[in-house]
């Protein structure tokens, strides 16, 4: 049995039966019932031996059908005898490279086992004088040992572990091609190609070409059905608020009473149960918790037991960014709150008190706004119409405009235009002339006419009645003359500006030609007012309202991925810790992108080197390695040049390079099966 | 259908007064031959002869003398009385089979006694077997019927088929011809039987002999693995009664055939008998030879 291997050694397990047949043959033996008789004259002669012939009968059917038993067994187990190094020539020396799938999906079952266990076999027949090379079937390929004598593959043999990510058998088959073809000339040269043949990785195995010359033997390591479920995708909505995870069932029985746990940031936060039919999938939403600003780690598990873990669970990561810092000059602070001339537009920033929004708003009174400017912790300053503007307030505001805050101003009955003239003059899109308007005159009053629909401000009514302009009354207003840099955003029904802008460093300024609260307008109370107050917060603030920079698509396992980490992490020295909380050490580029390679799914933290996270990234294995079911030998093809018809390999090739020895043993047991009822039916006459 | 068999054989085994089944059996038996040819045996006038010097005076036909003035003498059937011997085997051979042989031989032996002293005969009982030989004498007196029943009840069947010396005696003391009945299984080792068969025919003796076999021992409805146990030695063997049914009933006709052939070469009458079938046609066998004598 020394050389002898087996295809399906675990069937071999069902030699355990053999002791089904011992035992119905004990069980079964009868014992003698003693009878009186006679006389023994007519009895005697002959008997005891008949006795002993059907005794012996008896074991040599029980032997029979054990052999019989243990014929099936052994050609279910597909044994093979390997070409033996006695039997080929030894002046013939041989040039082997093994094209190795080492794609996530190997460490299904005991795929890997498998696969390691056939190349030490593989080499350890191998003589010193033959040459040996083992290639990564990856993209690119990647030899993993050159062209050597066997002695010098068992150090990277020992140290192989399969990947995390996927495989291109066509790469590794034209790679090891290329380096027969840079072979020393003689001996045979031979391809292996040992791998699950999923259907990803051989889908481009048709194009590899390998000349006639070469032998090339296709080792199956995938065996009969291996059960997975996996989720194969994990998407969160663009609010951040849930997440929907796809489950899948690659397997040929039904799933039933399973769960989806979603875990954020390693507590469980949600659950649902999960039935899904064999070959089924769905889709399955869970709501988000409210999260704190930063990165968080979500994880969708499938809480199913089959052959292959490491696709049971997905992982994503959500940012939250911190609140923008808003600080609302409030003229009228003694006043109840809704009283107050910002009361509308900071409530539209901050609807509930307790809500963690994208906006904190602080409500100053006009003394005040300066030493708070002067903390440089807002990003946005709401001016409603003020008579005076407090000693140090302009220039205070120029600062901050200049240094990227939003400024929006807002027109009112006390707007002293002059003052504003004067002390206002460079931040100010357009200078503010008479007010018109009179409360006397309640059929006098003009409503919003054209304005930009591209644009941040109106961006919430891009959509067709989204939102009726017509309702909100403006009944008093200013004379606006535009300066030279400012640019109209919206303008009253006769083409006086509303909101007109201007750029100012790198800051920018609105001026909204209304009252921040109602007297002079009813917009406040329309449904239209939040989300465009919403979207002139956005625009002040110069925000482009895209999705956070960390709501960004997973990484694929074991494929190099590059991370960008702004402009403020040029060069800089980083770690990356992995999901088992390894620290590797790495330093992004120029542009200030991270270049690395994920190995196992899960969660990767990029840190400074002081520990800082300055990113949280999720890794995943591509879903293409869930769906573990080989591709038939039949369908696999791959052309041999050298004008040979193309040819399929599989059956072929197997069954030159080893011998098989199935069908002796099937021939054997059919042989034994006629055998067997001759002896049993045979009787004594 | 003849009277005897409303005592079935398998009642055999039950009766406990063996002179009353024999009664039972014969008077049974006899009344369903009432137009038998047997029948005129006793004191029935048979024809007339001349008075010869010696002849009994109380036979004269003085009537036809009246007649005539000639003496005639009446001459009856029952002038010849018979001399019988039963030779019953009590080997333990013969302690088998449902029913029973040897209780069915015992009633067969008895009937056959009370037939044969009912027509004056006289009846001898020889049991041989593993006990010593027993033997009666021929008499023909009725308490002598009450000895042989006596010693058909005390008798059990038992031990080996012993023949020896004894019983070579007594037979060579039959120096009368007559009629030897042989009622066996004949399964004992050796020819001592056939032997027995071979000197009762020398010493004139016109022989029947009943061969009394079980249904068992005619069909052997066994199945499985048995271990049979001789009856007579204890002596063990083991077979499949399913595979050697086939081998076995050629051995026993075999057997049958080879005591058929001794017997028709020995002239004697072979009857076998199963136990299961009345014993009528025993007793119409022993009739016919008694008129053949």
């Amino acid at each position: 049995m020394g050389g002898l291997l087996f295809s399906n050694a675990m069937l071999l397990a069902g030699l355990g039966a053999l002791v089904g047949p011992i035992l119905i043959h004990l069980l079964l033996k009868q014992k003698p019932v003693l009878l009186r008789f006679s006389s023994i004259l007519l009895l005697q002669t002959g008997e005891e031996e008949a006795t002993r012939r059907r005794k012996l009968r008896n074991w040599l059917l029980l032997l029979l059908r054990l052999v019989l038993l243990t014929l099936l067994v052994l050609a279910f187990a597909r044994p093979y005898l390997p070409a033996s190094p006695a039997a080929q020539s030894t002046d013939q020396r041989r040039q082997i490279v093994f094209v190795l799938d080492r794609s996530a999906s190997m460490q299904a079952g005991d795929r890997w086992t498998r696969a390691t266990d056939w190349l030490q076999k593989t080499v350890a027949r191998l003589t010193p004088a033959d040459r040996v090379a083992i290639i990564d079937a990856r993209t690119p390929a990647d030899i993993l040992a050159p062209l050597g004598p066997p002695d010098a593959l068992k150090p990277v043999l020992q140290k192989l572990q399969p990947g995390f990510g996927t495989s291109d058998l066509a790469e590794g088959v034209n790679a090891a091609v290329r380096l027969l073809a840079g072979a020393e000339a003689g001996g045979t040269l031979r391809i292996e190609v040992i791998s699950d043949f999923q259907e990803s990785a051989c889908a481009r195995l048709a194009e590899a070409a390998v000349p006639k010359r070469i032998e090339l033997t296709l080792c199956p390591m995938a065996e009969g059905e291996t059960p997975n479920q996996s989720v194969e995708e994990l998407t969160s909505d663009q609010a951040g608020q849930s997440v929907t995870a796809r489950a899948v069932n690659h397997s040929w029985q039904d799933v039933t009473s399973s769960r989806l746990t979603l875990r954020v940031d390693g507590s469980a936060k949600a659950m649902t149960p999960i039935s899904l039919m064999a070959g089924m999938s769905t889709q399955i939403s869970l709501a988000l918790p409210q999260l704190t600003p930063g990165w968080h780690s979500v994880e969708a598990r499938f809480a199913v037991r089959d052959d292959f873990a490491l696709d049971d669970a997905r992982y994503r990561t959500v940012y939250v960014p911190k609140p923008q810092r808003v600080l609302c000059v409030e003229p009228r602070t003694d006043r109840h709150v809704f009283d107050q001339e910002t009361f509308f537009v900071a409530t539209a920033l901050v609807p509930e008190t307790n809500h963690t929004g994208p906006y904190a708003v602080d409500t100053v009174p006009p003394a005040d706004a300066v030493g708070r400017l002067a903390t440089g912790e807002y990003t946005l300053v709401v001016l409603p119409g003020l008579r005076e503007l407090p000693a140090g307030l302009p220039p205070a505001l120029s600062r901050f405009v200049t240094d990227g805050g939003g400024l929006i101003l807002f027109a009112g009955e006390k707007l002293n235009a002059g003052r504003y003239h004067e002390e206002l003059h460079d931040l100010l899109p357009a200078l503010p002339g008479q007010m018109e308007g009179d409360d006397d005159q309640p059929e006098k009053f003009w409503h919003l006419g054209h304005y930009q629909r591209d644009g941040l401000i109106f961006a919430a009514f891009k959509e067709q009645n989204s939102g009726d302009f017509t309702l909100p009354v403006f009944r008093h207003r200013f004379t606006l003359t535009p300066l030279a840099d400012s640019r109209t955003e919206a303008e009253f029904n006769d083409g006086t500006p509303l909101i007109i802008s201007k750029q100012l460093g790198r800051g920018r300024i609105v001026l909204v030609n209304t009252s921040a609260d109602t007297r002079w307008t009813d917009w406040p109370k329309r449904k239209t007012f939040l989300p465009w107050f919403y979207g002139l917060a956005t625009y002040a603030m110069q925000r482009t309202g895209a999705p956070d920079p960390g709501d960004n698509t997973p990484l694929l396992a074991g494929s190099p991925a590059e991370v960008a980490l702004g402009a403020a992490a040029t060069n800089l020295p980083v770690q990356v810790r992995d999901p088992a909380g390894q620290i590797a050490p790495a330093t992004a580029d120029a542009r200030g992108h991270l270049a690395f390679n994920p190995e196992p799914p899960g969660i990767y933290s990029i840190q400074d080197s002081a520990g800082h996270e300055l990113r949280r990234v999720a890794v995943n294995l591509a879903a293409s390695e869930s769906d573990l079911r080989p591709v038939a030998p039949g369908e696999i093809n791959i052309t041999r040049t050298d004008d040979a018809p193309p040819t399929s390999l599989v059956a072929g090739m197997l069954g030159n390079d080893r011998r098989e020895l199935w069908r002796f043993l099937l021939l054997a047991a059919v042989a034994v099966l006629f055998l067997e009822p001759l002896l049993a039916n045979r009787s004594y006459s | 259908m003849p009277p005897t068999e409303t005592i079935s054989p398998a009642l055999f085994d039950s009766l406990g007064d063996l002179s009353l089944v024999a009664r039972e059996v014969v008077e049974g038996f006899l009344s369903g031959l009432h137009r038998s040819p047997f029948l005129g045996y006793s004191t029935e006038f048979a024809a007339y002869r001349p008075y010869m010097q010696g002849d009994n005076l109380r036979h004269v036909d003085w009537k036809v003398w009246g007649r005539t003035d000639e003496l005639y003498v009446k001459q009856f059937e029952d002038d010849t009385n018979l001399f019988c011997q039963l030779f019953l085997d009590t080997s333990a051979s013969m302690n088998f089979g449902q029913p029973n042989k040897f209780h069915y031989a015992r009633v067969l032996t008895a009937a056959l006694a009370y037939l044969m002293t009912r027509q004056h005969d006289a009846t001898g009982l020889v049991l041989f077997g593993d006990q010593a030989v027993q033997a009666l004498p021929a008499r023909s007196k009725a308490d002598h019927l009450d000895e042989i029943f006596s010693r058909l009840t005390a008798t059990e069947a038992r031990g080996r088929t012993q023949i020896d010396a004894s019983l070579w005696q007594i037979v060579d003391l039959f120096t009368r011809r007559g009629i030897s009945v042989v009622i066996s299984d004949m399964l004992s080792t050796g020819d001592v039987l056939f032997e027995l068969l071979r000197r009762l025919r020398a010493q004139r003796q016109q022989v029947i002999l009943f061969h009394v076999l079980s249904p068992e021992e005619l069909e052997f409805k066994y199945e499985g693995q048995l271990l049979v146990e001789d009856s007579e030695t204890g002596e063990k063997v083991p077979i499949h009664a399913d595979t050697f049914r086939s081998e076995y009933l050629a051995r026993l006709q075999a057997f049958l055939q080879r005591a058929e052939q001794t017997c028709q070469t020995l002239e004697i009458d072979y009857r076998r008998l199963r136990t299961d079938e009345p014993l009528d046609r025993a007793l119409t066998i022993y009739l016919e030879e008694r008129m053949a004598g």
